[in-house]
């Protein structure tokens, strides 16, 4: 109970980590590389300019508030007197943290380790909820699929950095890249349908998921070139499976968005599920990595981060 | 919001600012990264040469390039190699082409290519892959199997295609006026080359112009539907817009390639994403060894740490 109370503190932080998540991924990851298109002059360019420029700092935001973030959840397992979760989290943390300062002459180490801890913590949270029987078969398969795809993309990382002395290792990184990107995809559907196991999608979530969908799939036929570049960029996804799959996943995602947020008690799974949307499937940067596993623990919290009503 | 959440969102935007103000990022890129070893001698004329057979090797996946008209390619993969003798840097392609194209007389055959992209030294950020920015210029090597051949076997003229044609009259073949481009310099016109490499610098696209020296050395040979090119250069340049290398140093590169017998050329190129090359001191000790004691370092690792926590999470008895 101590340890809940303490983590309603957090829940703020995660909200704004995920509004920051979002203006950054539209204004720094893709606004920003749309500027070959932007005219050389007039009031476009300065636009243009403050865009980037809001994308830069939230990109910075999430880089903090990710790791403050931790730095709770890490504090959380320790007053619960979870050992093994303290431990995953503070490596993390601290890797996470040290990680881009490194001399450049270890620092094909030191992103094997960051990737072996993200991996550890990765464990340390699904496992728990894996053998929870109060957590349902979707949320289940929905958490082992997300686990595989960080995995998959983490050891992607590792083994085309630090094997890379040692052999061939483009085969093997882009295995763990497709693997990772075939785990997210299916990821959706498990989370959509343990979203509305809890409470039937109402219109407004509807119409969102279909609009968002629809708009996605309107840009990626109208220019299959530009998006299909732009959602390797931003959200590191290849396009190597048909284009519908991609289109009912986020679909489901969106789903699982708006039913969570307007479900009772499961707000923090909505905060999840967007949070893992930001990192994207294979995380360009550590400040990535650090979001889609703080949106794997929101999706396995078995209770909620959000203040309780006051009863007086 | 409590006074707890209020100084965490205080932390967080003081955070921020003060990585704004320091042109600092609180996180890293996750990119691959190649080693250039040492070697004591790297034969410059001979791609297949067994002392890259020494070297590590990097496969970097390739897509079409779809930013800017033309858009295309077709080559899916390159290999890449590096090494260094502490003075000049060597970048090894090796891509499959089941024909090499090398002659370009006439005005629908195209020559094989292949290219590697550099931030300039005058480059304070990361340039955009494609093809830099006005404030993040890139240094493009562009090998040329037509330059090559031009090198070879003498320069390509309408004779080389045609040998049966004849032409009743030229008076003024050599005179400069009749042939502007190389009087003035334009090197795609040279008939005498010293490098089938060309050295360019680039703001963005459409902007690339050939650099006013050509430090950059290079040698492809084609052998059993397999290209391999050589880059060599020295690792300090005169100009700005030129890449520079020192010893312990880590710099961006990217990869293009030309297939000449799928017609393409200009934009139609095959492209690779950012990759990392470290010159290091490590020196070359033989082949390498086979990956994976490499690639399992990593697993084995999470297995034993894992095991690690799953002691450590045993349930605790709470202190009474």
């Amino acid at each position: 109970m101590r340890a809940d109370l303490r983590a309603q503190a957090l829940w703020p932080l995660f909200v704004a980590l995920a509004a920051a998540g979002l203006i950054e991924l539209a204004f720094f990851r893709v606004a920003y590389r749309v500027g070959l298109f932007v005219p050389r002059d007039g009031p476009l360019v300065d636009a243009y300019g403050l865009l980037t420029r809001v994308g830069s700092l939230a990109f910075d935001l999430v880089s903090v508030i990710g790791l403050i973030a931790l730095a709770g959840l890490a504090v959380e397992s320790w007053r619960a007197r979870t050992s093994a979760r303290t431990a995953a989290f503070a490596a993390f943390l601290a890797l996470a943290t040290t990680l881009p300062f490194v001399p450049t002459n270890v620092s094909d180490i030191a992103h094997g380790l960051f990737s072996t801890a993200a991996v550890l913590t990765v464990a340390v949270i699904v496992a728990p909820a894996l053998v929870d029987r109060a957590s349902g078969a979707a949320n289940k398969l929905a958490l082992l699929l997300v686990a595989v795809a960080v995995t998959a993309a983490q050891y992607g990382g590792a083994v085309s950095g630090t094997a890379s002395a040692f052999g061939t290792t483009g085969e093997l990184a882009r295995a763990g890249v497709h693997i990772a990107e075939i785990a997210a995809v299916a990821a959706a559907f498990p989370l959509a349908i343990s979203a509305l196991a809890a409470r039937r999608i109402d219109r407004s979530g509807a119409i969102a998921a279909f609009a968002a969908t629809a708009i996605l799939a309107s840009a990626v036929i109208a220019q299959p070139y530009l998006s299909g570049i732009m959602l390797l960029w931003a959200a590191g996804l290849s396009l190597l499976l048909p284009l519908p799959a991609y289109a009912a996943a986020f679909a489901a995602y969106i789903v699982a968005v708006a039913t969570e947020a307007a479900s009772t008690g499961r707000a923090h799974r909505a905060i999840g599920a967007i949070l893992l949307i930001v990192a994207g499937v294979v995380p360009q940067s550590s400040a990535h990595v650090v979001v889609a596993i703080l949106g794997l623990a929101l999706l396995a919290r078995p209770r909620a981060l959000t203040p309780r009503p006051d009863p007086t | 919001m409590t006074r707890r959440t209020f100084a965490l969102f205080a932390l967080a935007i003081v955070g921020a600012l003060v990585l704004q103000l320091a042109d600092t990022r609180l996180a890293v890129s996750q990119s691959t990264l190649l080693y250039a070893r040492v070697a004591p001698f790297v034969p410059t004329d001979d791609p297949w040469n067994d002392v890259w057979s020494q070297t590590n090797v990097i496969n970097l996946p390739l897509s079409a390039q779809l930013i800017v008209a033309p858009k295309g390619g077709t080559r899916d993969g390159v290999k890449v190699r590096a090494l260094h003798d502490m003075e000049r840097l060597y970048v090894l392609l090796e891509w499959r082409d089941v024909a090499a194209d090398t002659a370009v007389g006439s005005v629908t055959a195209y020559g094989d290519a292949a290219a590697l992209q550099f931030p300039a030294a005058s480059s304070t950020e990361v340039p955009p892959l494609c093809m830099g920015s006005p404030t993040a210029i890139v240094n493009i090597w562009q090998w040329k199997a037509a330059w090559q051949e031009d090198a070879r076997a003498d320069f390509t003229k309408i004779a080389s295609s045609y040998p049966r044609a004849s032409v009743d009259a030229y008076p003024f073949g050599e005179d400069p006026v009749y042939a502007p481009a190389r009087e003035l310099g334009n090197l795609v016109a040279a008939r005498a080359r010293s490098s089938p490499v060309e050295n360019l610098h680039a703001g963005q696209y459409s902007t690339l112009t050939t650099a006013s020296t050509q430090p950059v050395g290079g040698t492809g040979v084609w052998r059993d539907g397999t290209w391999r090119v050589l880059f060599t250069r020295a690792f300090v340049s005169g100009e700005d817009g030129d890449a520079r290398f020192a010893l312990g140093d880590s710099i961006d590169a990217a990869a293009a390639i030309w297939d000449g017998g799928a017609s393409e050329r200009d934009g139609l190129k095959a492209v690779s994403a950012f990759f990392a090359v470290r010159v290091t001191s490590l020196p070359l000790t033989g082949p390498p060894v086979p990956m994976f004691p490499g690639i399992l370092i990593w697993p084995i690792a999470t297995a034993v740490l894992l095991g690690g926590l799953a002691l450590l999470g045993r349930p605790r008895r709470r202190a009474r």
